[in-house]
């Protein structure tokens, strides 16, 4: 459809609501004779007004595809065979579609397997181009710390399908706490997170979705990033394609989002250096980086272009350990290392400055690479001399003023951080 | 939210417009008339483009059952 069309569809679909219903009828019948394409769309139009319910884009949190309408396909899945394989339970959904545990039905060791199937609703080609899309940078993903892509294929509805690596474990976060890791355990964990993403950036491969909920650790002790499905390939005709301002809807997590993600801005490997940081800052001090006490997307983006996150160090003295559910078993959460002055004196210095290296606004003044982040860290945990260095007082200033510009005006500071 | 971010794309290239009022009443938080305000165009625009892009938006990520 050319704009031009869309906007007389727009304007047609406007004048239909404002009409009452008995006037609404006979104005798409007429309609129906002078233009029939352009009758059918509204109509089509005026159903979908119907369905969408008050939460419908209410908040980003209400987009959770989980309501019942779009989980009914699920009830019928049950027991179904797709391949070679058989349902055995509904695990998950998500935007893609229903994620399946299933086994190998002419496997006789019934080795349990993730299955995904792409939720295809009619004339939703672009769901199949991006599943494909998942598929191929899934299959080029073979490392021990990432959830492997093992099969593929299209049910007999004509609706695609993935086989991944079934991860039983609990998120990164969890895990550290109910094993209660302390803080070079918790780093070497992290190092293998690390090494994954490493990995997929060498495949030129953006996560663009890193939080401890994407970090799964096995039974073994075993990190593994899921969720590659956003990932997207850095080609050159990939970036043309994604118009700046809408980079922001990549902003799935805003916990974990990176400034230039919030701000539109183009999304590169430093975008996932940040959010390891934000990750690697929860892990090492319990805290979530920013408090922010409402849960406004726009305080948090506030929060994530301007406000400079407090140390580590200081957080863990300041702040008590949060939790993160409730029966959370907060002792645990970040008194790995006992008191939190003795966390504190752990964290002061050399991690304090390595987690905001990560964490810095500007992605050119980031660690260079996740292998930079990653080295960096080592070279702490072997008492050898860090390239982390305090922040300068110059950027600060600056950040400093910016934020104090902002203040009175929340409107202004909003769109200093908004790419309109 | 994949959806949502692959419909936004295609909506942005129907109508730009349309596409920055869901971001900033979604994304944003805004309201009508902040959202008027930040575009410059008047509240009954942005009311009338919000409500056109969300059964659009409805339509392309919950499936349709048009033809």
């Amino acid at each position: 459809m050319t704009p031009e069309r869309w906007q007389s569809v727009s304007d047609e679909l406007d004048k239909a609501l404002r009409m009452q219903s008995s006037e609404r009828a006979p104005y798409l019948a007429r309609l129906a004779v002078v233009d029939p394409e352009l009758h059918r769309e509204v109509e089509s139009l005026l159903a979908s007004h119907q369905k969408a319910t008050a939460e419908f884009l209410k908040s980003p949190i209400a987009v959770s595809f989980s309501d019942p309408e779009s989980s009914r396909p699920s009830a019928t899945m049950l027991n179904r065979r797709i391949g070679s394989y058989q349902i055995v339970e509904l695990i998950g959904t998500g935007g893609m579609g229903e994620v399946y545990r299933a086994f190998r039905a002419d496997d006789e060791y019934r080795k349990q397997v993730a299955l995904k199937v792409v939720r295809a609703g009619e004339g939703s080609g672009f769901v199949i181009s991006r599943f494909k899309n998942e598929r191929q940078i899934l299959a080029s993903l073979d490392h021990p710390n990432i959830a492997r892509l093992l099969d593929g294929g299209t049910t007999d509805d004509g609706a695609p399908y993935f086989v991944i690596e079934l991860i039983e474990g609990e998120s990164i976060d969890r895990y550290c706490d109910h094993h209660k890791l302390g803080t070079t355990d918790r780093l070497n964990l992290f190092l293998q997170v690390c090494s994954a993403v490493q990995f997929a950036h060498q495949r030129l491969i953006v996560h663009r979705d890193i939080k401890p909920s994407n970090i799964l650790v096995t039974a073994e002790g075993t990190p593994k990033l899921l969720d590659f499905g956003i990932a997207k390939i850095l080609e050159a005709d990939a970036i043309d394609e994604i118009q700046p301002t809408l980079t922001v809807f990549r902003m799935l997590t805003p916990g974990y989002a990176s400034p230039e993600q919030i701000k539109g801005e183009t999304i590169t490997t430093a975008s996932d250096v940040y959010s390891l940081g934000v990750a690697l800052y929860e892990l090492l001090t319990g805290r979530s980086l920013y408090r922010v006490t409402s849960r406004s997307p726009r305080e948090l983006a506030q929060a994530v272009c301007e406000f400079d996150p407090e140390k580590p160090s200081t957080a863990v003295l300041k702040r008590p350990a949060e939790r993160r559910e409730a029966n959370a078993d907060s002792e645990n959460r970040a008194s790995h290392s006992g008191a939190p002055q003795k966390l504190g004196r752990r964290l002061r210095g050399d991690l304090d400055n390595i987690v905001l290296m990560a964490l810095r606004k500007e992605p050119q003044r980031r660690y260079a690479s996740v292998e930079q982040f990653a080295s960096d860290i080592r070279r702490h945990l072997e008492n050898l001399p860090v390239i982390a260095r305090k922040d300068r007082a110059r950027y600060r200033a600056v950040n400093l003023k910016r934020f104090q510009a902002g203040v009175g005006d929340p409107a202004a500071s909003h769109l200093s951080c908004s790419p309109f | 939210m994949v959806l949502l971010d692959d419909a936004l794309r295609r909506l942005s290239q129907l109508s730009d417009r349309q596409s920055r009022i869901v971001e900033l009443r979604f994304f944003g938080g805004l309201s009508i008339a902040e959202t008027a305000e930040v575009l410059n165009i008047s509240s009954a625009t942005a009311e009338r483009d919000w409500t056109v892009a969300r059964a659009w938006l409805h339509r392309e990520i919950r499936g349709s059952t048009h033809a």
